[in-house]
């Protein structure tokens, strides 16, 4: 039988059906995976978390809110707030911060209170959604405050994630007065997004 | 009385057959890897926020990069595998030329992936802070940033030129430390990937895909060696031929079972202290039978010097058979054969294979008659078949004709060589030479079949 076999190279012409069947299975494959990939509904779900937040460009003028008191959480006792819905309109900030992310009191000799312009950043899009801080400066125009306002949040490990991350990069870029803040391991595009949308306000600042 | 002991009738070995693989198969399945890898990407953020800052756009890109990297490196691993479903189908000699182009490609995407994401990670920290933080700083990037550098070693010392400074030996070791280098990087995919380190099912999807491919290069590459190591030929004669050129029969009772072809070629490994690590390609010499295998080979090198002398009773591994170029290519058609210097063997082997319909025409190239070999066992073998020989012996400055492979010549000579199928071994300015010059006289490119690999 075997030597029936046609010899090295030589093969007969193959069918139409023959040449394409192969590509049209791998590529059903392929689509279903894709499909399959960080549970079945997350496409659609992302696609709705980016029409909600339409995409802002972090280079267009930052909002300044003229009362604090309005949306901000001046009145606050701590710095580092992270608010978990994702509207910003109805944002509440609660201090639910983890327990690893100790309130921080960090106020400098020259800051002052906390008590200046209440800035909105854009909100910066990354991979996974989007980030929007709530910023606040000293009448000394020095940061004084980071709220969260907006996080990915529509995915578990997107939450576990920022939840513990970002209470960490609240604090830091109050305690630097800057963007200058360390990535944690595993929310490096956080980091990222976190970085550029701080950036951002302290670019329109004067 | 006769012997009691049984002997078989010697026969041809059987042909290996022929791949089920068909061109429409290697496209789906690159298409495929590309699909899911591309897919991957977009579904986990893709473009989104491209337009809106270089920190965005350049982790996009160096996304992708990365990607498309281990896409280049995995096909180029499924091709070292030498796979029968692939080699029988393009000939080892054409897999490792694509094996070698995506390494090219994986280095240029590594390169542009190294380039994104150092420019990604330096705003707003300065490239200083980007480049600590990715060689060290972040988790399992310090492991990276060494296997980088391995697989960068690898294809710099593929490159044509340092590829002729190093001996084939150093460079094959240096070559091995790719793997190495890929384990270490594997790492940072996984924990760093955003594709891998929060999606679990594409997480699984990718180990998984690197395990099968590392099993399959283990079992098909390290297997293949493993079974002809188990099993080794032994060295029945050795024969000189001509200066510097000999012919080895080796013999093993397993052959029974072996399959071999004409115009193959097999990779050789004499185990003897000092020369068992390395393995050197020869073309068999003659049909492949139960009686043994032979090879012609010339000192042209440290390696094959060894060879040459080598003793009768030595055991060698051989590796393979590999190959597509065999005379089955000639089919019901007339041939023409064209050997230079050693590449004499395989069109021995050819010559033998061949029908008496074939007519075959010899044109033997050597540079001096101290070189020829077999010319005899051609003379025979020809005449058989109703054909003839030519030989274009002595230096190119000594020929009658400045090209005598330039299509006026090659007419002259064979009025019919466009209806003829042609085969060339020999060196590589000769086979361009012969290509050159029948194409011009008319031949179709499908009918002109050429060997490289030997030595």
């Amino acid at each position: 039988m075997s030597q029936n076999r046609p010899p090295i190279g030589r093969q007969s012409k193959p069918t139409f059906a023959r040449q394409v069947m192969p590509a049209v299975a791998l590529t059903a494959v392929g689509v279903g995976f894709v499909s399959l990939l960080d549970g079945s509904t997350s496409g659609s779900v992302g696609q709705t978390a980016v029409a909600m937040n339409p995409v802002v460009d972090p280079n267009a003028p930052t909002t300044i809110v003229a009362d604090p008191n309005a949306t901000a959480p001046a009145a606050q006792p701590t710095n580092t707030t992270l608010a978990p819905t994702p509207v910003p309109a109805t944002a509440t900030p609660v201090t639910a911060a983890p327990a690893n992310a100790t309130p921080v009191t960090a106020a400098p000799a020259n800051s002052g209170a906390c008590d200046g312009d209440v800035v909105t950043s854009p909100s910066a899009q990354f991979r996974y959604g989007v980030i929007q801080l709530q910023t606040q400066f000293t009448t000394a125009n020095v940061l004084c405050n980071v709220t969260v306002l907006q996080f990915p949040n529509d995915r578990r490990t997107s939450v576990q994630i920022n939840n513990y991350a970002l209470p960490i990069y609240n604090q830091e870029a109050v305690q630097n007065h800057s963007a200058k803040i360390r990535a944690i391991s595993g929310a490096t595009y956080s980091w990222q997004a976190y970085v550029a949308a701080l950036q951002a306000v302290l670019d329109s600042r004067p | 009385m006769p012997q009691r002991t049984i002997r078989m009738p010697i026969r041809k070995l059987r042909s290996p057959g022929t791949s089920l693989i068909r061109d429409t198969d290697v496209g789906a399945v690159i298409g495929f890897l590309t699909l899911v890898v591309v897919g991957m990407w977009w579904h986990h953020g893709g473009m989104i926020g491209f337009g809106n800052s270089m920190v965005l756009r350049m982790t996009a890109l160096d996304q992708i990069t990365g990607l498309l990297c281990s896409e280049a490196g995995l096909l180029g691993l499924i091709l070292v595998t030498r796979t029968p479903l692939l080699e029988r189908k393009y000939g080892l000699d054409r897999l490792l030329n694509w094996h070698r182009l995506l390494g090219v490609a994986m280095s240029l995407l590594l390169i542009l992936h190294i380039v994104f994401s150092v420019w990604a990670w330096s705003i707003p920290g300065g490239v200083f802070n980007a480049v600590k933080s990715l060689t060290g700083g972040e988790s399992y990037m310090a492991l990276t940033a060494v296997g980088t550098l391995f697989v960068l070693l690898v294809t710099l010392s593929s490159l044509k030129w340092f590829r002729n400074q190093l001996s084939y030996e150093m460079w094959y070791f240096i070559h091995l430390t790719v793997y190495v280098g890929l384990a270490m990087s594997f790492s940072h995919q996984i924990v760093l990937g955003s594709d891998f380190a929060t999606d679990k099912f594409a997480r699984w999807f990718w180990v998984g895909l690197h395990v099968v491919i590392i099993s399959w290069i283990i079992w098909s590459r390290w297997g293949s060696l493993v079974r002809a190591s188990v099993r080794p030929l032994r060295v029945a004669s050795v024969t000189h031929e001509a200066q510097g050129v000999t012919s080895v029969v080796l013999q093993g009772s397993h052959l029974q079972q072996h399959r071999a072809q004409a115009g193959q070629f097999y990779l050789l490994r004499q185990v003897v202290r000092g020369r068992w690590w390395q393995a050197n390609p020869f073309s068999l010499s003659s049909v492949p039978t139960t009686a043994g295998l032979r090879f012609t080979i010339k000192a042209r090198g440290e390696a094959s010097e060894a060879m040459t002398k080598i003793r009768v009773g030595t055991k060698v591994i051989a590796e393979g058979p590999y190959g597509v170029c065999t005379p089955d290519a000639v089919g019901d058609k007339k041939a023409l054969l064209v050997a230079g210097g050693v590449g004499i063997g395989p069109i021995v082997s050819y010559l033998e294979h061949l029908k008496p319909s074939s007519e075959p025409i010899v044109l033997y190239r050597a540079h001096s008659d101290k070189e020829v070999s077999h010319l005899e066992e051609i003379e025979a073998l020809v005449k058989e078949r109703n054909g003839r020989v030519h030989t274009l012996i002595g230096p190119r400055a000594k020929l009658k004709v400045a090209d005598p492979f330039s299509p006026n010549v090659l007419l002259k000579l064979i009025p019919d060589l466009a209806s003829r199928v042609v085969m060339v071994a020999g060196p590589e300015s000769m086979v361009k030479a012969v290509q050159r010059g029948s194409k011009a006289a008319g031949v179709p490119s499908e009918n002109i079949h050429a060997e490289r690999a030997w030595w």
